[in-house]
């Protein structure tokens, strides 16, 4: 009989320029331990933004990526990309 | 003059004049027939033996199943070849089969100093390897696995690397990906509703363009969230262009706390988010739509394309 498992993973983190950090969560699921289904599920942070239900290896590197400089220059240019601003 | 032959032990000579007449037909030694024709001139480790036509090989019935011609192009199947190997299935069949007893068989290529280049399978897989790796490689279930692709990918298809490898070059497509996503009602600090009921987010990635659905339903406002709103959580962050707004019509609302004629929202450049704008009556400027817009239980699809 087969067998089937699920994993879950974080399979990619990137970090962008101005601060936001995207991570992909990868869902695998195995038959006999060869790969028969993968979907992926992303989510992106901005600088500053509350970090409840975040994955640790994620959350270490917002913290590490987010200082005060990057967080405020992040939020002036949101307002300078506000139209009509 | 005559020619020196041997037979065990003694050696003899028979007189040139009568070479045809005493080889005209094949002698056997052993089990094995021997034909020597008169345009043989050296039989010498079997050089120069074509010296003014082809060498042919064949098997029984005078069928010919290798050809050397006097450009040195080697036939199998063929009389006729037109490169240095030239191999001929006839009409039908496989014209040449290369195998190996363990898990890989390959053949190689290689021009002047290049980097050796091989075509071969892994096992049923077939594979191609550039650069001293495998670049590319087609798979038993018929997908075409790119380089850094899964090489168990399921489905006939392409698939690409599970990390992007950007190019430059702007004919190249270099990603695919589908994928899910969280959308969530923010605004300026972040702050989001209470609770929602369907938080639904879908995305199809090809090259550098994302398409993206969202179903948002908010079940309770809550008052934290305040001032102009957004919809966050984007999959990827839009491309760092200044000036420049893809645009995502809202083609759906309901619920919500004020009427509009109009709603709809951009992306701007590094953004991972959609600013919201509204419409309440005919006007000549849109404004950024407000959190006291929303109420409980406010719902709203938007969908478009952005680049990355």
């Amino acid at each position: 009989m087969s067998t089937f498992t699920e994993t879950k993973t974080v399979d990619q983190i990137t970090v962008t320029e101005n601060g936001i950090v995207l991570y992909r969560e990868a869902t695998r699921i195995f038959k006999d331990d060869v790969e028969v289904s993968k979907t992926f599920h992303r989510t992106s942070l901005t600088p500053g933004q509350d970090l409840t239900g975040v994955p640790d290896q994620v959350v270490a590197i917002c913290n590490t990526a987010w200082t005060q400089e990057v967080i405020a220059a992040y939020q002036a240019q949101q307002q300078q990309n506000q139209l009509g601003a | 003059m005559a020619v020196p032959y041997t037979f065990g032990s003694a050696t003899t000579s028979i007189p040139l004049s009568q070479l045809d007449s005493n080889f005209a037909t094949a002698i056997t030694l052993g089990n094995t027939a021997v034909q020597l024709g008169n345009t043989i001139t050296t039989l010498t480790g079997v050089t120069n033996v074509a010296s003014s036509g082809s060498l042919t090989l064949g098997t029984s019935g005078n069928t010919t199943a290798i050809t050397v011609d006097t450009s040195q192009n080697v036939g199998i199947g063929t009389a006729s070849p037109t490169s240095k190997l030239t191999v001929s299935s006839g009409a039908t069949g496989t014209a040449a089969s290369f195998s190996g007893s363990g898990t890989f068989s390959e053949i190689s290529f290689k021009a002047g100093a290049s980097t050796t280049a091989y075509i071969g399978v892994n096992n049923s897989d077939f594979l191609v390897e550039t650069g001293g790796a495998e670049s590319l490689r087609l798979n038993t279930n018929g997908a075409l696995i790119l380089k850094g692709g899964s090489a168990s990918a399921s489905g006939v298809g392409i698939a690409f690397p599970a990390t992007q490898s950007t190019t430059s070059n702007a004919n190249t497509l270099d990603d695919y990906e589908v994928g899910t996503f969280t959308p969530t009602l923010i605004d300026a600090g972040n702050n989001q509703p209470t609770s929602y009921t369907v938080q639904r987010g879908n995305y199809t990635k090809v090259g550098n363009a994302v398409t993206i659905e969202i179903y948002l339903n908010v079940t309770t406002l809550g008052g934290s969230i305040t001032g102009a709103v957004a919809i966050g959580g984007l999959p990827f962050a839009a491309k760092n262009v200044s000036d420049l707004y893809a645009p995502f019509p809202v083609v759906y609302w309901g619920t919500m706390n004020t009427s509009f004629v109009w709603l709809g929202g951009f992306v701007n450049s590094t953004a991972t988010k959609i600013g919201l704008y509204k419409a309440t009556a005919a006007v000549t400027n849109v404004s950024a739509m407000q959190a006291s817009d929303w109420k409980n239980a406010s719902d709203m699809i938007i969908g478009g394309t952005y680049l990355t």
